[in-house]
């Protein structure tokens, strides 16, 4: 910050961030108005506050421990070294508030992730980068919250929501989504725009959750036939998922790093290069992500189109597929494969969420788990082919980690089911142990939002009765 | 007078200012309460929920009401 482009650059990345989150904001609407739209009316108000309240609870368990897990933990512990020390995101650091920069007593001595970087850097970036990663923990949890509608219990549902994106996800994206974790140093594992560190395990953890929390009444019949329990609004659903498509904008540039000189990152030496950079600190440029985001979204939109023969409902969910089966190697692929890497993915989406449907008897009421689970699993297996042997770590890395089928495929394994399936499926047993995961039958039939609807009919009843009273008393009524 | 450690902006060197937020040094107690009202959260919502979904119960027992939630279902 004593440089004019030195703070030009601190400056311009931290507005940068704070764009991103309004417009991740929006997914988050259209995740509300999405699930709310899949729901039948009894179930309206509980499934809005369910996914509502997950932003609170997330958001401060992401300030209390999520920050610090990402920071501390990209060697395992225990696969590439210890716990990395991390003064500036631990909750009590002097650094996660309003703060002018200046070296105080207790942070002179600041070990950690990007110290050298020093106070004048992380007092303007903390912040708006916490709250970007944040939104990504709203979006994992949220897409949990769509395949467990109409029938789990919220107090559980928060506990999960809680586990998923304040905890799973942010190990993943510590092991696999940072410049020096393990995953990218070990295995070539790169997924630059999070096919596998949000979708891939947000889809396997709501799959064990669904596993054990079973189908909703009437969703299946006697010999397992699944019956079709159609969206309450269609309109709201399309929106809500148009407003996803939207946010998604926000998404894709808050995995970048805007700004910065690759030469100080092991590029040419002497040689001032400012560039982007994904978040392994590889070059890349926001026109590549804007190609391959419309592109990919485009396949899958024509794929999800003709393999539904037209269902808005599906038509829509492809194309998110299509974004997120392309995601991990948007940075890279040309805008046609990013196309038909996203049909593909809409494809297989599509039919894997019919064809488990039937042959487990999984209920999965918005197609979360195909669409964020499936899509994003085949999206890493497919960038580890067509990025073969591309470099996954950034140029300072003494070694270089090449991107390969295997690593991709090994990464695929721990996101969708190491870091996803495994903790949703032993939280959901827990909480179903002790009786808590899902409402008693003859809640689930009369509907959740029961009581409040009868609340909501005696306030009608007595307004009505002294309307009447009153006028009686007019002589308008005898 | 000031709650912070910052009494004027005049002649302010930023580069030497650290925390602008009241009550510096009681970080830790902080995050002990907020983990209290999270947790607290948590205790006093499944209290809520429990008296909700035991009311919601009673009302399933009202054949009328639930052959009228069961006939708005069917015309969604």
């Amino acid at each position: 910050m004593d440089t004019d482009i030195g703070a030009l650059t601190v400056i311009f990345t931290e507005f940068y961030y704070w764009v991103t989150v309004p417009l991740m904001f929006l997914i988050h609407v259209g995740f509300c108005m999405y699930e709310v739209g899949a729901s039948r009316h009894k179930n309206h108000v509980h499934t809005l506050m369910k996914n509502t309240m997950l932003i609170p609870l997330v958001t401060i368990t992401f300030f209390f421990f999520g920050w610090w897990i990402y920071f501390a933990l990209p060697n395992g512990p225990g696969i590439t070294g210890g716990l990395v020390q991390s003064d500036h995101a631990v909750p009590w650091s002097e650094l996660m508030g309003p703060h002018m920069g200046g070296s105080t007593e207790t942070l002179q001595s600041a070990q950690g992730y990007g110290v050298d970087l020093g106070n004048s850097y992380w007092n303007r970036i903390n912040g708006v980068f916490w709250a970007a990663f944040l939104l990504f923990s709203w979006t994992a949890a949220s897409i949990v919250s769509g395949a467990t509608i109409e029938r789990i219990r919220p107090s559980s549902f928060w506990i999960l929501a809680v586990v998923i994106g304040s905890v799973a996800w942010i190990i993943d994206a510590s092991w696999g989504w940072h410049p020096d974790g393990w995953m990218v140093t070990q295995l070539g594992y790169h997924d630059a725009y999070a096919s596998g560190v949000i979708h891939a395990i947000a889809g396997g953890f709501a799959l064990g959750v669904v596993l054990v929390l079973g189908p909703r009444i009437g969703k299946f019949a006697p010999d397992g036939t699944p019956r079709n329990i159609n969206p309450h609004n269609k309109w709201l659903v399309t929106i809500g998922l148009f407003l996803i498509y939207c946010g998604f904008w926000g998404f894709y540039v808050a995995c970048n790093v805007p700004i910065i000189d690759h030469g100080t990152l092991g590029g040419a030496e002497g040689v001032v290069n400012f560039t982007a950079t994904t978040i392994y600190l590889t070059p890349t440029t926001l026109s590549a992500i804007v190609f391959n985001f419309l592109m990919s979204l485009s396949g899958g939109l024509i794929m999800g189109y003709v393999v539904s023969r037209g269902d808005a409902f599906w038509t829509y969910s492809a194309g998110l597929a299509g974004v997120i089966t392309a995601s991990a190697g948007n940075d890279l692929y040309h805008p046609i494969q990013a196309m038909l890497i996203g049909a593909v993915g809409a494809y297989c989406a599509y039919k894997l969420h019919y064809w488990v449907e039937r042959r487990f008897q999984i209920d999965d009421p918005v197609g979360a788990i195909a669409v964020h689970g499936y899509a994003g699993f085949i999206g890493l297996i497919i960038a580890g082919f067509v990025l073969w042997g591309h470099p996954a770590t950034a140029a300072y890395h003494a070694e270089v980690a090449t991107i390969t089928p295997l690593g991709q495929f090994l990464g695929a394994i721990i996101m969708f089911g190491v870091l996803g399936f495994l903790p949703g499926w032993v939280v959901s047993k827990i909480l179903s142990g002790m009786g808590k995961l899902r409402v008693p039958p003859a809640v689930e039939l009369v509907g959740l939002d029961m009581s409040g609807e009868m609340a909501e009919e005696a306030d009608a009843i007595a307004v009505s009765e002294a309307d009447i009273a009153e006028a009686k008393k007019l002589g308008l009524l005898t | 007078m000031s709650t912070t450690s910052i009494s004027t902006w005049a002649g302010a060197d930023l580069s030497q200012i650290g925390p602008a937020y009241p009550m510096v040094g009681t970080e830790f107690a902080l995050v002990i309460v907020g983990i209290i009202f999270w947790l607290a959260f948590h205790v006093v919502q499944a209290r809520i929920e429990k008296e909700e979904m035991d009311a919601d119960e009673a009302a399933a027992k009202d054949p009328a009401r639930l052959k009228r939630v069961f006939d708005e279902e069917a015309r969604e």
